[in-house]
């Protein structure tokens, strides 16, 4: 880690000889280990080290951006006289600039010192698991392509104000995607995964039990009717069409550009109250948590709606600075990318229904396992296929669906969200329940 | 470069084929006034893959020296080492064909070079302010200008001997509209390989901003699309999308061998015979310039046209050489890597329906009760070929007339009970999807696109 900052403060002190006012450079290096299943085999191995800085310069409150994939000298002073030449080159904004530092405390639980010793031999053994597993399910099961992924590296952010942070990571995932094939017949297509920063952390064999049940599940699958009625959302559908819309809409510079729905809502019911949501950069074993963020700052964990009502929108520190105020640690991105206000983990507070509850109140409606289709977070409007979904009846999982579309409104549904699960699961970076939608309109081929 | 290359695949002990990637990106982005994005980003390196014991390893350093060149082959030979024991089909044939030796150009980068960074920040900064001033009721809007400039070396034991430039371009503009209860969104782009009069050739920047703000506020006013099973028209960007999304990902070989729904029916009547649907790496129709655009591919083969579809038969999958040996056939040169450090996967290039021989006026009169589609947004397709994706702008045509606007939802069918369906074809011919990118675990630029066309699909309405 002392070599990424030293790599940092080096291209920061580049950045002043080239007379940028205030420069910031980003650096991470890392080793990656891949092993990919293709076509109910293993497909290649790989195993890779890899290192990247970015810097970010202001002239005149004039901001440019370059970043280069080593840490050669000449590479770097390279790298900054492109940033100074598209800088001089911009349009001069009074809020561009760099935020102070501020304490930052160390997190635990984002780096597994066992990642950087994982092996390729490991990784096989994981992923040829999932191939046994999914296949062993039912011979119908076939594997189009899968992964199992395991980086370990560091990242740092040095600034001409003060910032000067450093922090080891690891990230793994597993992934396995594909579908079950009878005769002629083809199921829906099904994709499972688990991510974990810690090396036994993700469970691959649970992520390919749960594909081979849902892709054998669908097989036979019907063509749906048309109706208005009721949805249940898996977490993975809500990920989609509930989560996204809500977390697009509380980004400050969605917000600021007037495309966030949420706008005018602070304070304000925006959502049924057995909606809370929560930003949590600290979160246990999350995705995305960070002791700092892509600025050096320390992420606050705030609530986003609580009990259906609007608290908190996220700030990096340039949209902190149009309002007057103090970026929440928000700042998203990594060495090639200039920082932009992102969330971080994304927490659902779990509700008080189970999900085998849910769905016997449900006398006419779609369980919704996966959503293939468009949400626009801006209108909230979505519309797409439902993947693995059976229909509902009395209360009852009845028949596989295919050919089955949904449409309507996130912002229009989520005063009336009918229930909300007690069982929870985490996807990459969020939390989500099952979530129960009334009078969605359904239209069958 | 070429000869350093050689020399490490010539000292390697078991097949290997070294990828020298050098791309410079530049991306330029203003929202709502504010430069969002002002940058440009340098990745090079070399992608080494190697087959050993009937396996893949794959491994990549960001230094060209031949140490370290030479450090990433030995890599990636452990990784093959390492996985070989859980590989169950040996890898024992590349498929043969006649390999890229030579350089290859495409795009031009001089052109692109020669507009100063002054010059390309003002038309973002401008086209941006252009689209926003549409309308009093636009709230939001974007432009983002992005450059792709390539240099690449592939070098192989099978005597590929390749040096290839290439350069793309990308343009869009996107608007908002509405208030903040009632939003609607609009985007159209452009993307070539190509120079600026290439990118420009079809809609300036000025008409670009000037469409997407109308769209964004035509929307506004405009009612939801009824749901069902409608008869429509096509525009060319949605011919595009269907190609590529509904079609074009069913028969990638690697997909075929998971069993995907074009599995075993090559010779097969899959479309209507109006339908011949290609995979093109050259730009052999509609202009030289389609933003997908590969002569060589990232194993040295030659990539060339093929026919996946011809008047309705199933004739060919996508290869690359290790599926091209399991089938019996030339590879089709559509191993693509996105960067050095990523290996090749089968991916599509300037996927398309040939065009007929209809009017579009033809079409449109022909109607009774049906929708004209136009524009895309993201789509999806299943591995049964259901395929889905959204419409930007739905017209009602009634009694042979395009009425209303209505707000576009999204369209999906079987993907090939859909091509069964497809009566009638325009003469004319566009590229539509050069803007966009396909995901397929790594990005891949590629292109669409095809005439008017009539056929069945599901409207997902409200």
């Amino acid at each position: 880690m002392e070599r990424l900052l030293t790599i940092c403060e080096a291209a920061v002190a580049a950045a002043k000889r080239h007379e940028a006012d205030e420069a910031e450079a980003f650096a991470s290096s890392g080793r990656t280990i891949d092993v990919e299943l293709q076509k109910n085999d293993l497909q290649i191995a790989s195993s890779a080290e890899s290192e990247a800085v970015g810097i970010r310069v202001f002239r005149d409150r004039r901001m440019g951006f370059a970043s280069v994939n080593t840490f050669e000298d000449a590479e770097i002073e390279a790298a900054v006289e492109r940033a100074m030449g598209i800088a001089a080159a911009a349009p001069p904004d009074e809020h561009n600039g760099l935020p102070d530092p501020v304490p930052v405390d160390d997190l635990e639980g984002i780096y597994d010192p066992a990642a950087t010793e994982y092996g390729v031999d490991r990784a096989v053994e994981s992923a040829l698991a999932m191939l046994d597993v999914a296949r062993g399910y039912d011979e119908r099961v076939t594997v189009d392509g899968g992964q199992l992924h395991c980086y370990a590296g560091a990242r740092a952010v040095v600034s001409s104000k003060g910032v000067r942070l450093a922090e080891p990571v690891s990230r793994l995932y597993c992934f396995v995607m594909g579908m079950a094939r009878d005769g002629e017949t083809v199921s829906s297509f099904d994709f499972q995964f688990d991510a974990s920063r810690r090396v036994d952390g993700i469970d691959c064999e649970r992520a390919a039990g749960t594909f081979a049940e849902n892709v054998v599940a669908s097989l036979g699958a019907r063509k749906g009717e048309s109706f208005t009625g009721t949805l249940v959302l898996s977490p993975m559908a809500a990920a989609e069409i509930i989560a996204y819309p809500i977390t697009y809409s509380v980004l400050a510079s969605s917000v600021q550009r007037g495309s966030s729905r949420f706008g005018e809502s602070m304070g304000k019911a925006v959502a049924s109250p057995m909606i809370s949501v929560t930003d949590d950069a600290s979160l246990e074993d999350g995705f995305a948590s960070a002791s700092f963020d892509r600025e050096g700052q320390a992420p606050r964990t705030l609530p986003i709606i609580e009990e259906g009502t609007l608290r908190n929108f996220l700030y990096d520190a340039y949209r902190a600075r149009r309002e007057g105020r103090a970026s929440t640690g928000h700042a998203g991105g990594g060495a090639q990318s200039v920082p932009s206000v992102s969330s971080t983990n994304i927490v659902f507070a779990p509700g008080e229904t189970v999900f085998d509850d849910m769905v016997a109140g449900v006398d006419r409606g779609v369980y919704v396992k996966r959503f293939s289709g468009n949400t626009d977070p801006v209108s909230g409007d979505f519309s797409g296929v439902v993947k693995g979904g059976r229909m509902i009846r009395g209360g009852k999982l009845e028949e596989p669906l295919t050919g089955t579309m949904i449409a309507g409104n996130t912002f229009d549904l989520l005063p009336k969200v009918a229930a909300v699960s007690r069982e929870r699961e985490r996807l990459f970076s969020d939390v989500l329940p099952y979530i129960r939608l009334e009078d969605v309109a359904v239209t069958g081929s | 470069m070429r000869e350093l290359l050689r020399e490490i695949v010539g000292n390697a002990k078991h097949w290997t084929e070294v990828r020298v990637h050098d791309r410079n990106a530049l991306r330029l982005a203003v929202r709502n006034g504010v430069m969002e994005s002002a940058s440009s980003n340098k990745g090079s390196g070399a992608g080494v893959r190697v087959l050993v014991d009937g396996t893949w390893g794959f491994s990549s350093t960001a230094r060209l020296d031949r140490e370290s060149i030479e450090r990433a082959v030995r890599d990636a030979t452990l990784a093959a080492k390492g996985s070989a024991g859980g590989r169950k089909a040996r890898v024992d044939r590349l498929a043969d064909c006649e390999f890229a030796v030579g350089d290859f150009r495409t795009g031009d980068a001089e052109e692109i070079a020669s507009h100063s960074a002054e010059e390309k920040t003002a038309l973002v900064v401008d086209t941006e302010r252009r689209t926003m001033e549409a309308s009093e009721t636009i709230r939001s809007a974007m432009c983002r200008y992005t450059e792709l400039l390539d240099k690449k070396w592939v070098v192989s034991t099978d005597g590929a001997d390749a040096h290839i430039e290439d350069a793309k371009l990308e343009f869009v503009a996107m608007a908002v509209a509405g208030t903040s209860d009632d939003m609607t969104t609009a985007f159209h782009g452009t993307g070539v390989t190509g120079g600026w009069p290439e990118l420009f050739g079809p809609n300036s920047a000025e008409e670009i901003a000037d469409k997407t703000g109308r769209t964004a506020v035509d929307l506004l006013n405009a009612p939801y699309a009824p749901g069902g099973k409608t008869q429509v028209v096509l525009d060319p960007e949605l011919v595009g999308l269907l190609a590529h999304e509904a079609i074009g990902h069913t028969v990638e070989a690697d997909f075929v061998l998971a069993g995907s729904a074009a599995a075993g029916r090559i010779g097969e009547r899959v479309a209507s015979e109006l339908v011949t649907l290609c995979d093109s790496g050259p730009s052999v129709i509609g202009g030289e310039h389609a933003g997908g655009v590969v002569l060589v591919d990232d194993e040295g083969v030659p990539a060339g046209r093929t026919a996946v579809i011809e008047n309705g038969v199933l004739s060919s999958y996508l290869h690359d050489r290790e599926t091209a040996a399991l089938f019996d056939v030339a590879p089709t040169g559509n191993a693509r890597a996105w960067l050095f450090d990523d290996p090749p996967l089968i991916r599509m290039r300037n996927t398309y329906i040939e065009p007929g021989g209809s009017s579009f006026e033809e079409m449109v009169e022909s109607i009774d009760d049906g929708l004209l589609l136009k524009g895309g947004g993201s789509g999806q397709a299943d591995a049964n070929a259901e395929f889905m994706f959204g419409v930007q702008e739905a017209y009602e045509i009634k009694r042979g007339k395009v009425g209303r606007l209505l707000r576009g939802a999204s369209i999906s069918g079987d993907a090939f009970e859909v091509l069964q369906s497809v009566d009638m074809l325009s003469s004319d011919f566009r590229w539509t999807i050069g803007s966009g990118h396909c995901g397929k675990g790594q990005p891949a630029k590629v292109d669409g696109g095809g005439p008017f066309v009539r056929c069945n699909v599901i409207v997902g309405g409200r």
